[in-house]
């Protein structure tokens, strides 16, 4: 209670005493006329004394009345205290300049470990050098995990991707004519019940080794990617040519692929399984394959009848095509979509270097190119991921939202992968 | 008492002799030359308030005075070339210096240093026989240098003083004129424009005019030292620290005499109003916290206190 008291007498005082000194300014003339007659103002000698403080208490007592009224002889006396406690200061750092003119060093030791220094200086050179050694070991580590990826990726893959790739590489284009002859065949003769019966007859077959690594979600993106890589196959036999156009490829399977929650995106997850094909799945994998092949071979019987002369071309070709689907899926799939880094880098060994060295900064995000997609660096395999198709409603949706969105789907062509807010949208 | 003072002559004269050993330059000055001099500023400072100080105070009072600017003054009074000279080559900075920060020009401030000199030395003799010269007064108490800046300070005030009278226009009176008219006017209150409504207003006015008024006697009613304090700080606008300088305090116990002050002058402030104006504690306390909550506008401490005016009203139709 007592210091809003105060407070409000602080403020009534300060009022007081401005509002005095503005009457006080107007009306000068007469109070300094006043003045000068006062005969008890201050001489020089008291004016002095008192401000330096030597005169006996009894004498400065008797002052302070005339100082409170006469505001002449209180401004001197302040300016000459002010004075003399300046010159009092002055003195004494005079006096002790003086006094250590030749302990310079140890001076300056003692500068060094003085209080401000040790309370301030020190805390904030630690305070620099932890940063300093956070930023390099932030760096170092993020290098390290770089080349630990790549190292598990190049002792996980390297036997068998080169040797595939290599074998691949070359068996693809021996055996490209007999392939696309066979998907001819199959386009011209049942293109639509194949088209059909594909999906759930390699369901059926290559989704089997599958299930053992991933859910059962995942099981059907094995066949859409298988679907895919026939149904490019199929495609470029119509136009005549032996490479399947990449966006379509990527449509297709957009198409029948909408949203693989809690899953990689169906072109990434087709590659994990072509690998793991591959990899370990090769003598497996023959059998199913063969099994659906013979699916296929039946179903495009049932539904073409009459077309049991190719039943057996299509058969081989089906192993061969079935043999390197994998290879397939790697030379056609991955040029066209992206894949998770260490195995994309597995497998596209030969064009990593090329992919090293494609890196763009868009809208703050930095993206490497893979294949003909753009990944962002933040894209993790963990991530879910939401496929968007450009100039789709949640497209428009997502852009209008995400105005950053907008500049990277226009500056980067084809297939994109963003990673926003723990999502991962894949721009088709 | 004629005892009393012979004694009090001898340690004076003893005084004076270990001044003037304590001198480094003693000025070839003797004894009675400077025996008057201690003699009256020990009257002055000392006797004047303690008449029966004792021999020890008295000793203390002496062994405290500057030897040397005392000596240098002493001998500088009597002609003494050789301590004119050094006076001014010791002193002429700190005489510039005050000068300077006295006046509000460069030639003003060379004016007055000039002048200093003339003033020291006095070539006129005053009416009533004393010498008008300021070395007369120095007497040895205070540093020499601080001295000289005070005798600059009163120059410097008395000649603008004269400056200024000759200065001011006439349109300036008017100013001057119509700036006290307007105060009185509004009995050193209220410097706004009129109010919507003149008899809140007036009500208004009135209220904060008492509190004021009571602000003012209050003042007056407190202890010189504490007075000073509350000029010092409120009226000169000086931090605490420099107002407890030239009390001779601590900045602490400025501190904390001034928290004493604000409760004593509230308990006095309370007092005259309710004495004088019949007014409750409570009114009392409403109105001293009205007139701080409003010290920016006057509008909003018209409508603040309208209540009290209406009531005031009410209680003046009842009288009528």
């Amino acid at each position: 209670m007592k210091r809003p008291d105060n407070t409000e007498m602080d403020r009534l005082l300060h009022r007081y005493a401005r509002r005095n000194n503005e009457t006080l300014r107007a009306g000068r003339e007469q109070s300094d006329g006043q003045d000068a007659n006062n005969p008890t103002h201050l001489d020089a000698d008291e004016l002095n004394a008192y401000a330096e403080g030597a005169l006996p208490e009894s004498a400065r007592a008797r002052y302070f009345a005339h100082l409170a009224d006469c505001d002449t002889c209180r401004k001197l006396v302040t300016d000459l205290t002010l004075a003399a406690t300046i010159a009092d200061e002055q003195k004494a750092h005079l006096a002790s300049a003086a006094s250590s003119p030749s302990k310079s060093w140890r001076d300056w030791l003692a500068a060094i470990f003085s209080p401000p220094v040790l309370r301030y200086g020190v805390p904030a050179l630690a305070l620099f050098a932890i940063i300093v050694v956070a930023i390099v070991a932030t760096r170092t580590r993020r290098d390290a995990s770089f080349v630990a990826q790549r190292d598990e990726a190049a002792r996980d893959y390297a036997p068998s991707a080169t040797s595939n790739s290599n074998s691949s590489s070359e068996i693809t284009t021996t055996s490209t004519t007999t392939e696309s002859q066979a998907h001819s065949n199959t386009s011209s003769n049942a293109a639509a019940p194949a088209q059909q019966q594909n999906p759930t007859a390699q369901t059926n077959a290559a989704g089997s080794p599958v299930l053992k690594k991933d859910e059962t979600i995942v099981a059907d993106t094995p066949a859409v990617a298988q679907s895919g890589a026939v149904k490019s196959a199929e495609e470029p036999s119509a136009s005549n040519s032996k490479q399947p156009v990449p966006g379509e490829a990527g449509k297709s399977i957009g198409e029948s692929v909408t949203v693989t929650s809690a899953a990689p995106p169906a072109p990434v997850l087709s590659t994990p399984m072509a690998v793991t094909d591959n990899k370990d799945k090769r003598e497996e994998r023959k059998r199913p394959q063969d099994a659906g092949n013979d699916d296929v071979a039946k179903s495009s019987t049932n539904a073409v009848g009459g077309a049991t002369s190719n039943e057996t071309e299509v058969n081989s070709a089906r192993t061969v095509a079935g043999r390197r689907a994998a290879s397939r899926a790697v030379q056609n799939l991955p040029a066209t979509k992206p894949a998770s880094p260490p195995k994309s880098e597995a497998i596209n060994l030969d064009t990593e270097k090329e992919r090293d060295t494609e890196t763009r900064t868009v809208g703050g995000h930095k993206f490497r190119k893979q294949g003909s997609a753009w990944v962002d660096t933040a894209y993790k395999s963990s991530l879910s991921t939401i496929n968007v198709q450009r100039g789709s409603e949640q497209y428009r949706a997502l852009i209008a939202d995400e105005s950053g969105l907008r500049t990277i789907t226009q500056q980067l062509g084809g297939e994109v992968i963003v990673v926003l807010r723990g999502h991962a949208y894949r721009f088709y | 008492m004629s005892q009393t003072n012979a004694h009090i002559q001898k340690l004076v004269n003893e005084g004076t002799t270990r001044l003037l050993a304590r001198a480094t330059d003693a000025r070839a000055l003797d004894v009675d030359a400077l025996v008057t001099r201690v003699r009256a500023a020990l009257d002055k400072y000392l006797l004047s308030n303690e008449a029966n100080a004792p021999a020890q105070a008295i000793n203390e009072f002496m062994d405290a005075l500057h030897a040397d600017d005392l000596c240098l003054i002493v001998a500088c009074e009597r002609g003494d070339q050789q301590a004119w000279s050094d006076l001014v080559a010791q002193f002429g900075a700190t005489v510039r210096s005050a000068a300077r920060s006295a006046s509000s020009n460069e030639d003003a401030a060379e004016d007055l240093a000039q002048s200093i000199w003339a003033e020291l030395h006095g070539l006129r003799v005053r009416e009533d026989g004393r010498p008008s010269g300021k070395l007369a007064y120095y007497s040895g108490r205070g540093s020499l240098g601080g001295w000289l800046r005070a005798v600059v300070g009163q120059l410097a005030i008395d000649q603008h003083r004269k400056s200024s009278r000759l200065v001011q226009t006439e349109v300036d009176a008017d100013f001057d004129r119509l700036a006290r008219e307007s105060h009185q006017g509004e009995e050193s209150f209220s410097i706004t424009s009129a109010p919507p409504d003149p008899e809140s207003a007036l009500a208004d006015k009135s209220a904060a005019g008492d509190v004021e008024a009571a602000l003012a006697q209050a003042l007056t009613e407190l202890a010189p030292e504490d007075r000073l304090l509350v000029k010092l700080y409120y009226f000169d606008g000086l931090r605490l620290r420099e107002a407890g300088a030239v009390l001779g305090v601590h900045e602490a116990t400025a501190s904390r005499r001034l928290t004493r002050i604000q409760g004593e002058v509230r308990v006095r402030v309370e007092a005259i109003l309710m004495k004088e104006h019949g007014w409750t504690q409570a009114e009392t306390g409403r109105s001293l916290s009205e007139a701080a909550m409003n010290l920016e506008g006057d509008l909003e401490l018209m409508l603040t206190t309208e209540n009290a005016s209406v009531e005031k009203q009410a209680g003046l139709d009842e009288q009528v």
